[in-house]
């Protein structure tokens, strides 16, 4: 079949591929999903900048990675783009062409954005079903609790948990193994267009990698765009990167494939260093 | 629902019910055609009150009622069956359950499900009737009523045993145990003194019972006090559990009167409030555990807000040995809500091997409520063993901040957190309360 639009102008275009086309296949993207122009973040506080101007474009459903050593400031950037209150923003933060930077955290949510924290906070009283039954529900039009749960039971399973753990209190004495796979089921359960996974695999023994990875490739195959965050290159064994990009002091100073990664496994951040430094860092 | 002719003397009626004389107390009896020894009882409240000095939080807010107020309040309820019905319905008592006692007056509701259960309580031994007819029908009503409420205990139950009407008693013979909880609702209908209704259980060896009572406004009111009482005796092996729930609209001052005896061995009593809208709450539960080995908890979960100022003062006392207990008060304060509390746990001397726990947490919303806490441990018994914690908490940002990341607004995420503070006592709760637990909170935080 032949489908001849009409162009009448960008807007008109979106909002009827958003509507016709995208209904038909969930894989039909019709605008970049997360773009990030020119992105500066300093700390509200003190007024220190950490982020210096990143620019980017995330276009397909797949895995982008970024790279850098602690204090890059990738985990900044990342809660930034979530609307966190400690950062002050400059730049364009677009999500499905909309730019989101005027909306509170929860409405970029529910837009379908969100991050894996690398704390997960403590709910102390409700369950890990109470939890995921509103979240399935929201994110996913599930109407009857029974199904919720059926399918966030799946989800942990995803991630080697028992279904046991539905009654336990939401992150409430739990290990840090099962705090980054708890974590990482709620993602998967709000099914999102953009999820930031910060640092699922730190602290996350070799045996649980594996199933972090099956997560993250659940994910992509849900048509999500993954954005994950790290500083070792181990659980990048395990999957295929659309693209990498390396942070450094703020800045992203490269973007390729799979040789970034080997080449950082190999010599480190030093050649990183150097580039942010011809880049203007101190 | 007819008047009782209670009509009193034209002359003298527009005074405040502080300043009663021993006459109008002797005809108020009189007219409810009551036996001598209740008569008594409430000559020695009056007279208890005459001789202690006059408290502030206690007589300034009766000050405010006058005896014609009192009396054409018991008088004429304002208040229709399907009013009444209404106002259970909203503290989630099911129509099908509704047994409404109402400034004494049993209001019939022609159900089969009520009726029902009647029959079998009844057939079972159960007595469960209004104070006003048991304290004339059921001599052993003169064994236990005003013993644990002692007129002379403090001001507070002292007026209460002077004017109380009303309320049910509840009486379960050896070894009878309810398997549903038996549920009653006091309504203030009609501005002034609102309610001064007496409750009386007494549990025989190896009963138990789950009393859930719920007290409530159908409108909002302009000013009332509500000065309800709840006694009760609780013998070897018997468990009981009350569970109150209040939620008051308008102008209302909570200052009700409530203790458990525990009078068996290995026996147990637990006394719940749920506290939610009134604009003064002055409570102060008191359980004293009497039975080796008994156990006993006094608890109270609270959502505080508006301008509302809420006092509470619980009391444990261990008076056998290896008898335990706990105290626990898990409150909400939000807006400019004010809450005090004074918990507080004795060992007697002789209370060997007795066990105390208290626990406060109170969880702040917004920057202008305020919390004072001063739990204290008294023990007499070198050899009891007694504790407390206490926690002062807001929901931090990051908290807020992670649940948005789920898709939660900062009122969901409040109400979510809420719910699970107080869920571990409410989900040792009859379902029903629990539902109605989360709806109240829901109304309070999220608006709908």
């Amino acid at each position: 079949m032949i489908l001849v639009l009409i162009v009448v102008d960008e807007e008109v275009f979106i909002n009827m591929c958003l509507h016709y086309l995208a209904s038909l296949a969930p894989q039909v993207r019709c605008v970049d999903l997360l773009e990030l122009y020119d992105v500066k973040v300093s700390v509200k506080e003190t007024g220190r900048r950490i982020v210096h101007g990143v620019t980017a474009r995330l276009t397909k459903p797949g895995i982008y990675i970024v790279m850098g050593p602690n204090g890059a400031g990738k985990s900044s950037l990342a809660n930034a783009v979530m609307g966190h209150e400690a950062y002050r923003v400059e730049g364009r933060i677009l999500l499905d062409g909309q730019d989101i930077t005027g909306l509170s955290t929860a409405e970029r949510a529910l837009r379908g954005l969100t991050l894996a924290s690398q704390n997960p906070e403590e709910i102390e009283g409700v369950r890990v079903s109470e939890v995921f039954a509103r979240i399935i529900k929201r994110f996913r039009g599930v109407e009857s609790t029974a199904e919720a749960l059926g399918l966030a039971r799946e989800l942990l399973e995803t991630l080697g948990l028992p279904a046991s753990m539905l009654n336990r209190e939401y992150m409430v004495g739990m290990s840090g193994g099962e705090r980054k796979k708890l974590e990482l089921a709620r993602v998967l359960a709000q099914k999102p267009k953009v999820a930031l996974l910060d640092e699922p695999d730190s602290g996350v023994d070799v045996e649980s990698l594996r199933l972090v990875a099956n997560a993250v490739g659940r994910l992509v195959d849900e048509g999500s765009i993954v954005v994950l965050i790290t500083h070792q290159p181990r659980l990048l064994h395990y999957l295929e990167p659309s693209e990498v990009y390396v942070m450094y002091n703020g800045r992203v100073v490269a973007v390729g494939g799979y040789e970034l990664v080997e080449r950082i496994e190999n010599e480190g951040y030093g050649w990183a260093a150097q580039l942010a430094r011809s880049a203007g860092a101190p | 629902m007819a008047g009782r002719g209670l009509s009193v003397k034209e002359a003298g009626m527009d005074k405040p019910l502080t300043d009663l004389s021993r006459d109008d107390i002797v005809e108020f009896s009189r007219k409810r055609g009551e036996p001598e020894w209740v008569m008594r009882r409430r000559l020695e409240a009056y007279e208890y009150l005459k001789s202690s000095p006059r408290e502030p939080l206690i007589d300034g807010l009766l000050e405010k009622v006058t005896y014609r107020v009192f009396i054409e309040g018991l008088e004429n309820p304002i208040l229709s069956v399907s009013e009444a019905v209404e106002a259970a319905r909203r503290l989630g008592v099911r129509p099908e359950e509704i047994e409404i006692i109402y400034s004494g007056f049993s209001v019939d509701i022609d159900n089969v499900m009520v009726k029902t259960t009647l029959k079998y309580l009844k057939s079972r031994g159960v007595v469960f009737t209004s104070m006003d007819d048991a304290v004339k029908r059921y001599p052993l009503v003169k064994d236990y009523a005003f013993r644990g409420l002692n007129p002379t205990l403090n001001r507070k139950t002292a007026y209460h045993v002077m004017l109380w009407s009303g309320g049910p008693f509840i009486y379960l013979p050896r070894g009878v145990r309810l398997p549903q909880p038996l549920q009653g609702v006091f309504i203030i209908g009609r501005e002034g003194l609102g309610q001064t209704e007496h409750t009386l259980i007494v549990l025989e060896n190896g009963a138990e019972l789950h009393w859930i009572e719920g007290c409530t406004t159908p409108i909002a009111l302009r000013y009332a006090v509500h000065l309800g009482g709840l006694e009760a005796f609780v013998m070897s092996g018997a468990k009981l559990y009350v569970t109150s729930i209040n939620n008051w609209l308008g102008e209302v001052h909570h200052m009700p009167v409530k203790r458990v005896i525990v009078r068996g061995k290995q026996a147990y009593a637990e006394l719940t409030s749920v506290a939610f809208r009134s604009t003064t709450s002055n409570t102060a539960p008191r359980i004293d555990v009497y039975g080796e080995g008994s156990k006993a908890t006094i608890q109270n979960i609270g959502l505080y807000q508006g301008e509302q100022r809420v006092r509470g003062s619980p009391l444990l006392t261990l008076h056998a040995p290896r008898a335990s207990g706990q105290v626990l008060n898990r409150t909400v304060v939000k807006d400019e809500a004010f809450e005090e509390f004074y918990g507080r746990i004795r060992a007697v001397k002789g209370a060997v091997g007795a066990v105390g726990y208290m626990s406060c947490n109170t969880l702040m919303l917004g920057e202008r409520a305020r919390s004072i806490t001063v739990p204290a441990v008294e023990s007499e018994e070198k050899n009891a063993e007694l504790s407390h914690e206490a926690s002062v908490g807001r929901i931090s940002y990051n908290k807020l901040y992670y649940m948005a990341l789920m898709g939660f607004s900062e009122e969901e995420a409040t109400w979510m957190v809420v719910n699970g503070f107080f869920n571990p006592v409410v989900h040792k709760l009859p379902l029903d309360v629990q539902v109605e637990v989360r709806k109240i909170v829901e109304l309070a935080l999220l608006g709908h």
